[in-house]
């Protein structure tokens, strides 16, 4: 069984840089599952998260918005 | 009753008609029904609600307007912004504060002697070795700090109140100082006429729900018997609990698969710590990669793990969001903890179902079954009324709705286009709200806005014609209480199809061909792609 793909959605920042948008998570509703990202399709690109700047893989949707997975930009601490 | 005028003239144009039953009824409605239902009860206060539970009788009809906030409209309605024009003030109004009373069937219970599970295992867990309000000495940053246990974090930590600062300290490394404390059940503190027994067909309804398959093969039923075990509570929390409340108020006779239609969504809240919660879906389904759990690690820090459904790749099952009760806490920021070291969001949680319900955006979503003991827990007090009447009111009261967090802005029109009403007071506050929701100057906001409206579209809208045609009926709400000027300035251009691309990207609908299309460009656009 695959699983979809949880994913925390980026945003382009005014700077160019792709940006994650933290929001409290209330249910399932707010998570996004994608089941469409194949992993050809995924670049290399700076992302800030909570402003740390990592360099993670990133699925784009259009030129302001993009996707990542979960786990990869924020590793449970 | 003065202090209810206040703001009176902004209520003149207000055009509510949305009729607290399903479907749509013509102009007037309240006004008719205002004018021809002379006994029924609008207490002021939500404490004066449950006190007159028990006096009023009514179920269906909807709750009366206070006279003297009722006002006509056409004057201002003439000189008002453009966005007022088609408004149907001259043939409705909108009582400035309705608190309706719920209906009798709901007998309100004693709760305070009710008492946690006993855990059946023979480690007991320290979360419940150290029940809240135990008197402890915690050894931090190289010193004792003398506390008191207010709850825990998203690990499972004991969370201390000590000296008002809120502090973080492994169970293994507390002393208790004081007397045992008992433990004291999510129910036991709740205000009076909070808890109570549902009407007998309802309460059937709500009990079957939890045999649904939420997770493989296992029902809800399994969750609660293994979280009990444990010694947590469990109850059953939001929408579900809501629409089986309207419905029941609404359809006379509903049969109890008509009740439980409504019930196909369960969430749970319990005081058991996300990692626990983890630990028993793994435990309850080894057949299933992680126990059918999806939700990544991180979301545990906002008290969540979610198994079971379509995103966990099941077609068959419904899927269980298991919520740890809120205690407060910021989650806006994340933050480096002091104790921890660790960088995250400092939101607490424990038992108490008064504070977990202050999280929640609206008192009809504030709602609880306690399968237990079979009740229905209503903090808020207004909760089970509103259900029945299909009303609005913020859990916080209406004017404490957060500026910044533009999603209740988008939940309060979600519900509205669902055919729920409110009152003036709220309406003001929340247009408030909206205006800080629906700001756009800055990429940040343009994105906030999609992503908030996003996930307040239905969730079956699968071609943007369908999305269209909902924010046609978003604008049309919007415009009814008076904000169609923050839609028109807000959604249009490139914010628009921003609307309909997060919504398409929420149902998975129409991605794969937009996202091939896209990539290649955006990829070489994208100064760090490698």
């Amino acid at each position: 069984m695959t699983r979809p793909v949880v994913v925390l959605p980026l945003v382009r920042a005014d700077d160019g840089v792709w940006e994650a948008q933290l929001s409290p998570v209330h249910g399932s509703d707010d998570l996004l599952a994608r089941d469409d990202l194949e992993p050809a399709r995924g670049v290399r690109a700076p992302v800030r998260v909570a402003g740390v700047v990592t360099t993670l893989t990133v699925f784009v949707d259009d030129p302001d918005h993009a996707v990542v997975a979960y786990d990869e930009a924020l590793p449970s601490s | 009753m003065c202090a209810h005028l206040r703001g009176g003239a902004e209520n003149i144009a207000m055009s509510i008609v949305a009729p607290p039953v399903p479907g749509r009824r013509p102009s007037g409605w309240w006004t008719a029904n205002i004018a021809s239902s002379p006994s029924s009860s609008a207490a002021a206060s939500p404490a004066a609600a449950a006190a007159a539970a028990s006096a009023t009788t009514s179920s269906g009809p909807p709750p009366r307007a206070e006279s003297s906030a009722l006002s006509t409209g056409g004057a201002r309605a003439a000189t008002g912004p453009s966005s007022w024009v088609g408004v149907q003030a001259t043939t409705t109004t909108t009582p400035w504060r309705l608190r309706p009373a719920r209906s009798a069937g709901f007998v309100a219970v004693d709760a305070r002697g009710f008492v946690p599970p006993t855990p059946s295992t023979i480690s007991v867990d320290p979360v419940i070795a150290f029940p809240r309000g135990t008197a402890v000495r915690a050894r931090l940053c190289g010193a004792d700090v003398d506390g008191v246990v207010a709850g825990f974090d998203s690990k499972g930590r004991a969370v201390l109140d000590a000296a008002g600062q809120r502090r973080v300290c492994a169970h293994a490394d507390l002393v208790a100082t004081g007397a045992p404390t008992a433990r004291k059940s999510a129910l036991a503190a709740l205000p009076p006429g909070a808890v109570v027994t549902p009407p007998a067909a309802l309460g059937a309804a709500l009990d079957a729900a939890l045999d649904l398959r939420v997770n493989g093969s296992h029902a809800a039923r399994e969750y609660v018997e293994a979280f009990r075990a444990r010694g947590y509570e469990v109850l059953v929390v939001g929408g579900g609990v809501r629409d089986a409340i309207r419905m029941h108020a609404t359809t006379p006779g509903a049969t109890q698969q008509q009740l439980l239609s409504t019930l196909q969504d369960v969430d749970v809240v319990t005081t058991a710590p996300p990692t626990v919660a983890r630990e028993i879906c793994t435990q309850l389904a080894p057949e299933l990669q992680d126990g059918g759990v999806w939700s990544p690690r991180f979301v545990e820090q906002f008290g969540v793990v979610l198994c079971g459904g379509k995103k966990a790749g099941q077609k068959d099952s419904e899927g269980l969001d298991i919520c740890a009760m809120k205690r407060g806490g910021s989650t806006a920021e994340m933050v480096v903890d002091p104790d921890t070291g660790e960088r995250g969001f400092p939101t607490s949680f424990g038992d108490d179902l008064t504070l977990d319900s202050r999280g929640r955006d609206f008192c009809c979503n504030a709602l609880y079954y306690d399968p237990a003991h079979g009740v229905v827990v209503d903090p808020t007090l207004q909760g089970i009324a509103d259900a029945e009447h299909a009303l609005l009111h913020p859990v916080n009261g209406p004017t404490a709705a957060d500026p910044g967090d533009a999603s209740i802005a988008a939940r309060f029109w979600k519900f509205r286009l669902r055919g729920f009403s409110t009152d003036g007071e709220t309406v003001a506050a929340l247009r408030h709200n909206a205006r800080a929701a629906f700001q756009t100057s800055t990429g940040k906001q343009r994105w906030t806005l999609q992503n908030v409206l996003g996930r307040t579209a239905p969730k079956d809208a699968a071609t943007g014609a369908a999305v269209e045609d909902w924010l046609v009926e978003l604008r049309r709400v919007m415009r009814e209480d008076r904000c169609g000027d923050l839609f028109d300035r807000a959604v249009r251009g490139g914010v628009r199809e921003g609307v309909i691309a997060e919504v398409l990207k929420r149902t998975n609908k129409g991605l794969a061909s937009s996202a091939t299309t896209t990539t290649t460009s955006s990829a070489s656009s994208t100064g760090g792609a490698a």
